[in-house]
């Protein structure tokens, strides 16, 4: 995608080179209040996804893995115990902010040796080809600019027979949870944001991306158009999350 | 019907709490599991396309559900103990051999045996348990009142057993003496192998009787 060219900020058309800084401006402004305001806005069910997540990698002692976006930690710090001494994981985020707070939050929680934390952008990721055992990515490829170069990039850094993990807000599978889901998040989303992190455009924001953000099976066709062999997803809490699991050959 | 992912995360999530929580009380456990550190096995269920996985962490123990099978899953296992629900339930809850148990296992037998053995020798701390979780106040008689029960519960079905042949021997006149059953099963054994014979007779005559009217 050229830096002139449209893309999506929300519902909003911004030109592509804006979008980064505009995304950027939205995480330092929650990053303080992330975990507290995923906990609230989830019911505590983002942990569920997350460990499903985890669960669905098959991640293994000794594996090198990439946590895209990782923001706070929550997959890095799960994974940094599975892959033990032997192996390595990755915390990556394009957000300072965010990625100061996931380091901050693991250093004090015991999590150090095995982990590595690195600024990156997903659509350049700065790393050898045929690399990592298994990429994740939760809850950040909405925010990307161009999710096509980001997914070619990723592809590019997976080994052969890795495996891609994308979690992140879907379409709800029936019409009536996708209503109810919509006055939830167009309406109390914003006002919890504003009570909680003092910042209600960050979550108009939130929810506006998320309605974006390809479906299910538009996401699908992208990942296997960046060249991976198969893909697959699974639709959770009614289709409100998709965890796409994709196989390079 | 299709079950929401979610859903086998929490139960996976509440299982290995709970199992990882007792083995903080068990010592003994925690220094065998480490021997199994990185190895893995999983359970696959046919009939249900469900896999658990079960991951020994250094001395814990990482559980995992997914519902899906596939090649690339199964293979990162040590050993896949594989079939129908009702098989698998059968060998884990009564059967000791694989033999006909229409269970599969592929590669290291040797690990599931580990396990096995771990499983047979878990002896958890309870009363240490409670009394983290409690406190002095509340545990005492808590661990008083259950040891009183279980002893209570064990001298009644270890007494249960007993009584009850005896009112229905005795009593009620209900059943047989192991001596007097051992007897009339042999006399049954007995007429059985005789009509069993006089059959074989009748079918003979019968064959030759048709033969001579042909």
């Amino acid at each position: 995608m050229k830096n002139d060219e449209v893309t999506h900020f929300g519902y909003e058309k911004v030109a592509a080179s804006e979008k980064a800084n505009r995304v950027a401006d939205v995480f330092h402004s929650v990053a303080a209040k992330y975990d507290l305001m995923n906990d609230l806005m989830s019911g505590g069910v983002h942990r569920l996804w997350k460990r499903f997540t985890i669960e669905s990698s098959a991640a293994r002692s000794g594996q090198k893995i990439l946590d895209i976006a990782g923001g706070t930690g929550d997959l890095t710090a799960k994974f940094s115990k599975i892959v033990g001494s032997s192996g390595k994981v990755i915390l990556a985020d394009i957000n300072s902010s965010m990625l100061k707070v996931g380091r901050d939050k693991l250093l004090n929680g015991g999590i150090a040796g095995n982990v590595d934390f690195v600024q990156a952008d997903a659509q350049y990721l700065p790393f050898p080809d045929n690399f990592f055992d298994c990429i994740t990515i939760a809850f950040g490829l909405r925010n990307v600019t161009d999710k096509d170069l980001a997914l070619q990039s990723m592809h590019r850094i997976l080994k052969p027979g890795g495996r891609l993990l994308i979690l992140e807000f879907s379409k709800p599978e029936s019409d009536t949870l996708g209503k109810i889901y919509d006055e939830y998040s167009f309406r109390l989303l914003p006002i919890m944001g504003k009570a909680i992190a003092n910042d209600a455009d960050s979550y108009r924001y939130l929810a506006e991306s998320i309605r974006m953000h390809p479906d299910q099976e538009t996401l699908k066709s992208m990942v296997l158009k960046a060249g991976f062999d198969r893909c697959d997803y699974h639709n959770m809490t009614g289709g409100i999350v998709a965890l796409h699991k994709a196989i390079k050959a | 019907m299709r079950i929401d992912p979610t859903f086998y995360a929490l139960i996976s999530e509440a299982f290995e709490k709970s199992l990882n929580d007792a083995l903080q009380y068990d010592p003994g456990t925690r220094a065998k599991l480490r021997e199994l550190d990185g190895r893995s096995l999983a359970i696959v269920i046919d009939n249900m396309n469900l896999l658990f996985g079960v991951l020994f962490q250094n001395d814990s123990i990482q559980l995992s559900i997914q519902p899906e099978l596939n090649d690339e899953d199964l293979a990162l296992n040590d050993v896949v103990l594989r079939g129908e629900l009702s098989d698998l339930v059968t060998l884990i809850s009564k059967k000791h051999s694989l033999a006909n148990s229409g269970v599969e296992v592929r590669g290291r037998v040797g690990l599931l045996e580990s396990v096995q053995n771990i499983a047979k020798d878990i002896e958890i701390d309870w009363e240490d348990a409670l009394y983290d979780k409690l406190g002095p106040i509340l545990s005492q008689p808590l661990i008083m009142f259950l040891k009183q029960s279980y002893r209570y519960v064990k001298e009644v079905s270890a007494n249960s057993k007993q009584i009850v042949s005896e009112y229905i021997e005795h009593e009620s006149e209900l059943g047989l003496h192991r001596e007097e059953f051992k007897l009339f099963s042999e006399q049954v054994d007995s007429v059985r192998s005789h009509t069993d014979r006089l059959q074989a007779r009748l079918r003979k005559l019968q064959a030759k009787m048709e033969q001579r009217h042909s």
